[in-house]
């Protein structure tokens, strides 16, 4: 069993008579990379910030490696931080920039610049170590801030959306280096995004946020596979889960959908019968058959087509997206068949939105 | 196809674009020029006859007026002022005052400023709000009990109290200034040195003075100038001639040597041209502040 | 809710340390000062000995002081030549440098321009004083000036005569401030959109009716300021006073500041003094509220 790194115990935070985290339990083991993602406004940064003792919080505990950390100032807590805009010193140097921690502790001149041209190796800005922030590009800022936080050696490195001000390419790249990085160094991360995609490809674990609770957490794919509640299953996944309402058939194995026609569909598992529930299908899920084999008979309002996938929605209330990795004559205004594994179909309950 | 010129008038001299589409330049904009000019020349017009009458000799003055070239140039009355008055001396005391001022001035804005400003403390506003009351108000109503407490300490006729009592007078718009750059400093590099590890000292004097220095030498070169202008205090607390500044002597010239014209426009020239020179060489920075809305 | 159990907000405690240096100097040199100047202005003192306390008598005195009331009026009187004339002036040369010069001629000029309207401001008041002191002088420069375009009968002793000394300090008050006004009124135009004058233009608009329909109104929140600030100057004018005139002839050019030198440091009637002062600050305050509160709105606004 790895150790705990970070611990959040009950936490809890208000600003005014905004009730912004309430009763956040987190453990954080050594070595992993979490990712704390959700809507804006639903808390991470808060956490986040309050982890880095940047934010008061009103009530719980934090630990770090075991210490209550809760009346320690940041600069005492041995964590670092990479900040969404890279909050780089624009009067330093980028070697001045990394080695500001170090020099602050007393580390003499030589032994400072020897540590940042190490760093500067790791992280690509080998040549750089002369230049001023303002002479850089967004990637290469981004990597000084990266470098500035690793050359401390901190129990935990702290993201708060870094990625989100470069352009995507940039942001694809800089997410495999980041994670490429953290494994290297045998790192503790926490890592906020809006992005589950990024969540999803780079973390060990992923942290759903809303309005201030976690509303799951767990592996990537667990996530995907298995969600907790709509929100979850909305969230997670691109593109985005078809919910339809529906009632559970009399014998229990199957479900009446809300759609035209009425379609039953099987569930290969028991439910109560008369429930009410929300049908949760993944577009990659639905694939397109002929009619006589399907169970959903449903009017095709748009085709899109990339050259190797085609994006269908449907002209029905609600409309549903299914995403083919083919090629598909079928046009607008065609009536065509859908089907879905039994096992692929997840069931939320009607009221409380919950899986069931 | 070619369409004709829109233009009737050959184009003005010194434009860039070719004239089409554009209204003839009309004669008006040089009668503006000129009524501009002719009122600016108004304005300056004091100083022109100041320079001129103060290197005229007193025969050349009586003999041709105040309005005519000099016929030969003739130091004497700008010597005989400077050594009745010793001005170099007061030259001396005005440049120490103003510039301890400015420096001791932008110190206690910068702490001010940083503790409203970042540190964002609970009650900055009345703060401000008390600091700004303080400096509009008549500086009549503190300056006998500010002569009273400088005789008490025996500071009296010491450069220090003046020294002392502008810096902290100044230091409240320089809050005030300062507090609003200090506002909108990126939050985000202060708490990246909180986490680097520096304390609140270090941030201020290893982080955001840095990259403060040009408003805080906009506000420094303000002080300098405003110090350096100021009248009362320094006319009841420096009373003896070694003490005095600059701007003090030229409020006591009034009633000396009242017929000697050269003397009066020698006087006159001394007691403008060190701001005058001033201004001239620091005349970027002090637009620059000036713009940004800092007018006293 | 309050916040307990963490590290920021007792950091927050430690900024207060910053504010000593200028709370401490603020509290002995302002408001101290502030306290006992008012306190003084009740009683009968001489700088010397201990004051005596006498109640409401030194600002009953002033009720029916004839001094008093002069410089009161004269105040206003010089209100319009620091906050009227250089308002109006400054407006219109501001329209002029910033909309004409500076298309016509460049930013250069237009910037050369008021750098020299400016200069009049970065004098010590006292040397203007004694520049235009010299000028005005019954042999002076002015009087010359007049003889010369065959207007010698205008002549006058500008300074010494009770009738023309107060308009021979407006003027250079006049001189004096037009820069002010000018460099504020510049800045405010940069921000107006130049949109809003070609629309006007495009509707018919000529220069000067652009200037009162749109330049004027727009520039609302600067004129405001403006004349706040020179209100409050005129309310404390000192120095050219003393310099020019020292309040002469005959109490012509007084004002309160004057006076109140005048009984604290020539007849030593401090207390009565004091309480001239504590007018003037009444005042003051009531017009710096004025003020902090507009200005306090106008950041809401932003």
């Amino acid at each position: 069993m790895s150790e705990t790194q970070i611990e959040l115990t009950n936490i809890n935070k208000h600003y005014g008579t905004f009730h912004a985290l309430k009763d956040i339990n987190l453990r954080i083991e050594k070595g992993t990379f979490v990712a704390l993602v959700g809507p804006s406004g639903c808390g991470k940064s808060t956490l986040l910030r309050s982890l880095a003792g940047l934010e008061s919080i009103s009530g719980g505990a934090i630990r770090i490696a075991g210490e209550v950390v809760n009346q320690v100032p940041p600069r005492k807590r041995d964590v670092a931080m990479v900040f969404q805009s890279y909050a780089l010193y624009p009067h330093m140097k980028v070697a001045e920039n990394l080695t500001y921690s170090l020099r602050l502790r007393g580390v003499s001149k030589a032994d400072a610049r020897k540590a940042a041209e190490e760093i500067a190796t790791t992280t690509g800005l080998t040549g750089l170590l002369d230049r001023y922030p303002r002479e850089l590009s967004g990637g290469q800022r981004q990597r000084v801030a990266m470098g500035r936080a690793i050359i401390r050696h901190p129990k935990a490195f702290l993201f708060d959306e870094p990625l989100s001000n470069l352009d995507a390419a940039l942001r694809v790249q800089m997410r495999k280096e980041i994670r490429a990085l953290h494994d290297r160094l045998g790192a503790t991360s926490v890592y906020v995004t809006h992005d589950q995609i990024e969540a999803m490809t780079m973390a060990d674990y992923v942290v759903v946020m809303r309005d201030g609770i976690i509303e799951q957490q767990g592996r990537p794919l667990e996530l995907y596979d298995t969600p907790a509640n709509k929100f979850v299953a909305g969230f997670i996944g691109s593109p985005a889960m078809n919910f339809v309402t529906g009632t559970i058939a009399a014998s229990g194995a199957d479900v009446v959908l809300d759609l035209p026609d009425a379609p039953v569909v099987a569930l290969g598992r028991q439910a109560d019968p008369g429930r009410k529930v929300l049908v949760g299908l993944r577009p990659e899920h639905l694939s397109l058959v002929p009619l006589e084999q399907a169970s959903i008979k449903v009017p095709v309002l748009v085709v899109e087509s990339t050259g190797s996938m085609t994006y269908v929605t449907t002209d029905t209330t609600p409309q549903l997206t299914l995403v083919e990795q083919s090629r598909s004559d079928i046009k607008a205004g065609d009536n065509v068949g859908v089907r879905i594994e039994p096992h692929h179909i997840h069931l939320f309950d009607g009221a409380t939105e919950k899986a069931i | 196809m070619s369409d004709a010129t829109l233009t009737t008038a050959p184009a003005a001299s010194g434009t860039d674009d070719t004239d089409y589409n554009r209204p003839r330049r009309s004669p008006f904009r040089w009668l503006v020029l000129l009524l501009v000019t002719f009122m600016l020349l108004l304005t300056l017009f004091p100083f022109l006859l100041a320079i001129v009458n103060a290197i005229k000799s007193g025969v050349d003055y009586a003999r041709n007026g105040p309005l005519s070239i000099p016929t030969s140039l003739d130091f004497s009355a700008l010597v005989y002022f400077w050594n009745l008055s010793d001005f170099g001396r007061k030259l001396a005391n005005s440049t120490i005052i103003s510039l301890a001022v400015s420096l001791l001035g932008v110190l206690i804005s910068l702490l001010n400023a940083y503790a409203i400003g970042i540190g964002r403390v609970k009650g900055s506003r009345i703060f401000l709000v008390v600091l700004l009351l303080g400096i509009m108000v008549p500086q009549e109503s503190i300056v006998y009990p500010l002569y009273y407490m400088a005789k008490a300490t025996g500071l009296y006729d010491s450069q220090l109290a003046v020294i002392i009592v502008f810096a902290v007078l100044q230091s409240a718009f320089g809050t005030y200034l300062l507090t609003s750059v200090l506002r909108s400093f990126p939050k985000e590099i202060i708490e990246a040195a909180e986490m680097d590890g520096a304390n609140r000292w270090q941030v201020l004097w290893q982080v955001v003075v840095p990259v403060l220095r040009p408003s805080l030498m906009v506000v420094g070169t303000f002080f300098f100038i405003w110090t350096w202008n100021e009248f009362l205090i320094p006319l009841v607390m420096l009373v003896s001639n070694n003490n005095q500044t600059v701007a003090v002597a030229m409020g006591l010239t009034r009633g000396q040597n009242m017929s000697d014209p050269t003397f009066q426009a020698a006087a006159s020239l001394l007691g403008i041209a060190p701001t005058l020179i001033f201004f001239l060489i620091f005349q970027r920075t002090l637009t620059r502040g000036v713009v940004v809305g800092a007018v006293k | 809710m309050t916040d307990s159990n963490n590290s920021a907000t007792e950091d927050r405690r430690s900024y207060y340390f910053y504010l000593i240096p200028g709370a401490v100097g603020f509290l002995a040199i302002v408001l101290i000062p502030q306290i006992v100047n008012f306190a003084l202005s009740f009683t009968a003192w001489k700088g010397v000995g201990l004051p005596r306390f006498v109640g409401l008598q030194n600002y009953l005195k002033l009720l029916t002081d004839v001094q008093f009331w002069g410089s009161m009026q004269h105040t206003l009187l010089f209100i319009i030549s620091m906050t009227i004339i250089p308002v109006m002036i400054g407006l219109v040369l501001a329209a002029l440098l910033f909309d004409y010069v500076r298309d016509e001629f460049g930013e250069t000029a237009s910037s050369i321009f008021r750098a020299g309207f400016y200069l009049p401001q970065i004098l010590p008041v006292t040397a203007a004083g004694v520049l235009w002191g010299w000028i005005l002088s019954p042999v002076g420069v002015a009087n010359t000036v007049l003889k010369a375009i065959g207007l010698g009968g205008l002549a006058q002793n500008w300074i010494g005569d009770a009738t023309f000394a107060l308009a021979a300090v407006s003027l250079v008050i006049v001189w004096i401030q037009v820069g002010y006004c000018l460099v504020v009124f510049m800045a405010g135009l940069s921000r107006i959109d130049p949109a809003l004058y070609e629309a006007a233009e495009l509707d018919g608009a000529g220069w000067w009716q652009r200037l009162i329909t749109i330049t004027i109104p727009l520039l609302a929140p600067e004129i405001f300021v403006v004349v706040l600030t020179t209100l409050i100057a005129a309310l404390k004018v000192f120095a050219p006073i003393f310099v020019i005139t020292a309040g002469g002839p005959d109490n012509a050019t007084l004002v309160p500041s004057y006076l109140t030198y005048f009984h604290f440091f020539t007849t030593q009637r401090v207390g009565y003094a004091a309480s001239i002062a504590v007018v003037q600050t009444v005042l003051t305050v009531v017009l710096a509220v004025i003020f902090l509160r507009f200005q306090a709105s106008q950041e809401g606004k932003s």
